[in-house]
């Protein structure tokens, strides 16, 4: 008998919650530990129980956050060259040279580069890349700045739909596209990999 | 390159230029279950003129991938085994690839690319060795003509298996 009345008000709590509370209205009620004043008992009691289980919404609220945070900026992938990134687009840029100091001027910086003018031609100017600012591994890396499997603040400029092509027997098919991306490294503001593939 | 015996795929490391932009290093790897994609890497750094690297292609029994080689360091490697994905035997080419008409390939009369010591990974125990006087054949000296006029040229016909070549449109 004695558990009773706090399943009670535990049952009252969630039926509030469910009922009322809104994601930024619960965050925000969430946010105080005070029960307010001046309340008649009725509203009291209710502003008890609710207490508890806020704290248990507000770390669902927090996992939520994390979760679509997580899927916004899912990890990407490029199995055939070995290079997986994950974007971190509040990372600290402190320290970084010129070229890498924002995204504009890493693209202006690849789009001075002799490998992206070869390969994409006019696309270099007339493509709207996406520029990531991102933590890289790359499992085999082409510069002693980078070492394998040991993740690195980067730009990554990628250009997504860039005719595919071969420099070997056969040809590529006509339509055929590819990713081409381009890896800066922050903190040297170097080009580390360029390279042609599909995510 | 190191190509399945049907030419649905490869892997392939040396260097590219491309006509008044830069030389660069770059491997690519291709199978056919890939359809459409050639994965391809290129270098960041330009090289420069008269520089002597070695380029290869190893295949690592360890792992089952295949190795672009350069100067004895890994550049990249594959993601598949190539014996699970090619017909064999193996084709070896050699830079140059002068069966492909639209490659650039390098050099000039006066100034003709030099390959030596060139090697095969044997099948048997995956060892490297002199490739012998006559597995390397030509393909189009001098007969075929790219769309541009030019064709490719062997100076050192008597090397066997040194060779030079060239692209002009003499001879």
């Amino acid at each position: 008998m004695g558990a009773r009345p706090r399943r009670y008000y535990a049952l009252i709590a969630v039926v509030a919650l469910l009922v009322c509370a809104s994601a930024a209205a619960a965050e925000a009620h969430a946010s105080s530990q005070q029960l307010p004043e001046g309340l008649g008992r009725s509203t009291r009691v209710a502003a008890r129980a609710h207490a508890a289980p806020t704290r248990v919404l507000k770390q669902i609220l927090t996992l939520r956050r994390q979760l679509r945070a997580q899927s916004a900026v899912a990890p990407v992938s490029y199995p055939d060259m070995g290079i997986s990134y994950q974007e971190t687009p509040g990372a600290s840029l402190a320290g970084a040279p010129p070229q890498a100091a924002s995204a504009q001027a890493a693209l202006a910086n690849f789009r001075e580069q002799g490998v992206p003018a070869s390969v994409l031609g006019s696309l270099v100017a007339s493509q709207s890349p996406t520029v990531e600012l991102a933590e890289v591994t790359d499992q085999t890396p082409q510069t002693s700045n980078v070492t394998a499997g040991v993740p690195y603040l980067a730009w990554v400029v990628t250009y997504a739909d860039v005719p595919a092509v071969s420099y070997g027997p056969s040809a590529a098919p006509a339509g055929a596209t590819e990713h081409f991306v381009g890896i800066m490294a922050v903190s040297t503001g170097t080009w580390t990999e360029f390279f042609s593939a599909n995510p | 390159m190191i190509a399945s015996g049907d030419y649905s795929g490869w892997t392939q490391v040396g260097y590219i230029r491309w006509y008044d932009h830069v030389t660069v290093q770059f491997a690519q790897h291709h199978y056919a279950a890939q359809g459409d994609e050639y994965p391809t890497k290129y270098g960041t750094m330009q090289l420069v003129d008269g520089t002597v690297y070695g380029y290869g292609e190893r295949w690592d029994p360890s792992t089952g991938y295949e190795l672009d080689r350069i100067n004895g360091s890994d550049f990249w490697k594959t993601a598949f085994d190539p014996f699970a994905k090619w017909s064999t035997p193996f084709v070896a080419q050699f830079d140059g690839e002068a069966r492909y008409l639209q490659s650039d390939v390098p050099g000039n009369s006066a100034s003709p690319t030099h390959y030596t010591d060139i090697q095969g990974q044997r099948f048997s125990d995956n060892t490297f060795v002199s490739m012998p006087c006559g597995y390397l054949v030509k393909g189009n000296d001098g007969s075929s003509k790219r769309t541009d006029g030019e064709s490719w040229h062997d100076v050192l016909a008597g090397s066997c298996p040194d060779f030079e070549i060239y692209t002009d449109t003499a001879g």
